[in-house]
């Protein structure tokens, strides 16, 4: 009986063993897939579309001092934008002395201060090459170190070759650096494979979404630069013809800029797309009101407080206003 | 205390979620709109909130004068500010790649070879 359960357990064992040795195989050969999953899908499914290669030749490299690859990266990618600026004139934008780096959220926001639209990409290669095969450079941020212990620096996708199977960069003080697709996946995965471009308000990058890239046209709105912004706002309306941020953000530059006419119109087309925008009634309601059409305003008012939800109080608001200029003028 | 916290939490979520909409008369900005639009999990990280004073004393700790450091925090929008906040210190800062790029491309250069050339 007792060799009967140890032969039991022995075949148990085996059985264990067995599964394990399949498992650890299985681990092997699908950790390929899973350890450089951008380039095994690059190399199994190629993007359709995409050129099979492209190099921006024309932008300029600086060669990176010391610790600067971040005004570095930047100035290139500013200046192949049409932004003259040098690596010195950005070390004060992005250059963190105690850090002896720069973080990536200042490098958007110093694409941003001079003008451009900091769009941070999806975390994807395929992304980066439609980029750069569309004409704009592309940087990245790599580890050179490892997880626990990592060397961060960022470099300026330029190009890219599929059939060599190589992705060429302007990297520290290397005008011309080919990489093969794997080597560059594993430096660039670890910060959850970020890249950033800047570009001028009126192209909108190829592989932009409409959300993503509202909030980066709304970050330069905020910043004071409203033509940029306005001029950024119509380059996304002519990818997306009614997008609401869009259309609310031509009508809020517009009037920022003191063009109610124009204001009145983007707010009016708003209002007609997206019936159910609260904001959009609202404004509209309060330019018509600024503009003496207080019979619309009234009207247009009302339907903004009546849809509810969180911008309701804004709405409910402008419309008391408008009762009470409505009321003044009727006295 | 944990029943304690998430009181707390929700109060600070509403209260977050109202003042910038705090109720004025006028246009509602692109902001709103978009703010509006994305998920509600940015809400979340309200919570976080802090205010751009302590982002500009962090960045004057690591080496920056005090009007530099005021002029790039203004530069950034509030979820930016929020995101960096506390962590100026951890968060990836891109610098040299001095002697490491050899270690690696010799790893990177195995890698290829056995894979991806097959």
């Amino acid at each position: 009986m007792v060799q009967a359960v140890n032969l039991h357990a022995g075949a148990l064992w085996r059985k264990a063993r067995l599964s394990a040795g399949f498992l650890l195989l299985a681990a092997l050969l699908g950790g390929c897939a899973g350890l450089l999953p951008q380039t095994y899908s690059l190399r199994e499914k190629p993007p359709p579309g995409l050129p099979p290669k492209a190099e921006l030749k024309d932008v300029p490299f600086h060669a990176q001092e010391d610790f600067f690859c971040g005004p570095a990266a930047l100035a290139m990618a500013l200046n192949a934008g049409g932004v003259g600026v040098t690596p010195e004139a950005l070390v004060k934008q992005v250059y963190l002395p105690g850090r002896k780096g720069s973080l990536q959220i200042e490098m958007l926001v110093a694409a941003r201060r001079n003008g451009m639209v900091a769009y941070q990409l999806e975390p994807r290669l395929e992304d980066v090459l439609r980029e750069v095969a569309a004409g704009t450079p592309v940087i990245v941020l790599e580890n050179y170190g490892f997880r626990i212990w990592p060397v961060w620096h960022y470099s300026v996708v330029v190009g890219y070759d599929l059939d060599a199977g190589e992705i060429i960069r302007r990297s520290g003080m290397n005008p011309r650096q080919t990489m093969p697709f794997p080597v560059f996946e594993y430096l660039w995965k670890d910060e959850d494979y970020w890249a950033m471009v800047a570009t001028p308000p009126g192209r909108v990058p190829v592989t932009a979404t409409e959300a993503r890239y509202a909030t980066a046209v709304v970050a330069l709105e905020q910043s004071g630069q409203l033509r940029r912004a306005q001029i950024a706002y119509e380059a996304m309306l002519k990818r997306w013809p009614t997008s609401l941020a869009g259309l609310m953000g031509r009508g809020n530059t517009a009037y920022a800029l003191k063009d109610p006419v124009g204001a009145e119109s983007a707010f009016r087309k708003a209002a007609q797309e997206h019936p159910g925008a609260v904001a959009a009634l609202n404004n509209l309601a309060q330019i018509l009101a600024e503009r003496g059409k207080l019979g619309e305003a009234l009207a247009t008012a009302e339907r903004a407080v009546s849809l509810g939800g969180p911008l309701q109080p804004a709405a409910r608001a402008t419309l008391e206003e408008i009762q009470q200029k409505t009321r003044a003028t009727a006295q | 205390m944990k029943q304690f916290y998430k009181v707390v939490s929700q109060i600070l979520i509403v209260c977050m979620v109202w003042t910038p909409f705090s109720i004025q008369a006028g246009m509602i900005s692109t902001d709103q709109v978009v703010a509006g639009a994305q998920d509600q999990a940015n809400r979340d990280k309200v919570i976080n909130f802090v205010t751009r004073g302590d982002v500009v004393k962090q960045l004057e700790t690591l080496g920056l004068s005090a009007s530099t450091a005021k002029e790039r925090v203004s530069a950034m929008t509030q979820d930016e500010v929020n995101r960096i906040a506390g962590k100026i210190d951890s968060l990836p800062a891109g610098a040299d790649s001095g002697g490491w790029i050899a270690a690696v491309l010799i790893i990177g250069l195995i890698i290829w070879l056995v894979w991806y050339k097959r």
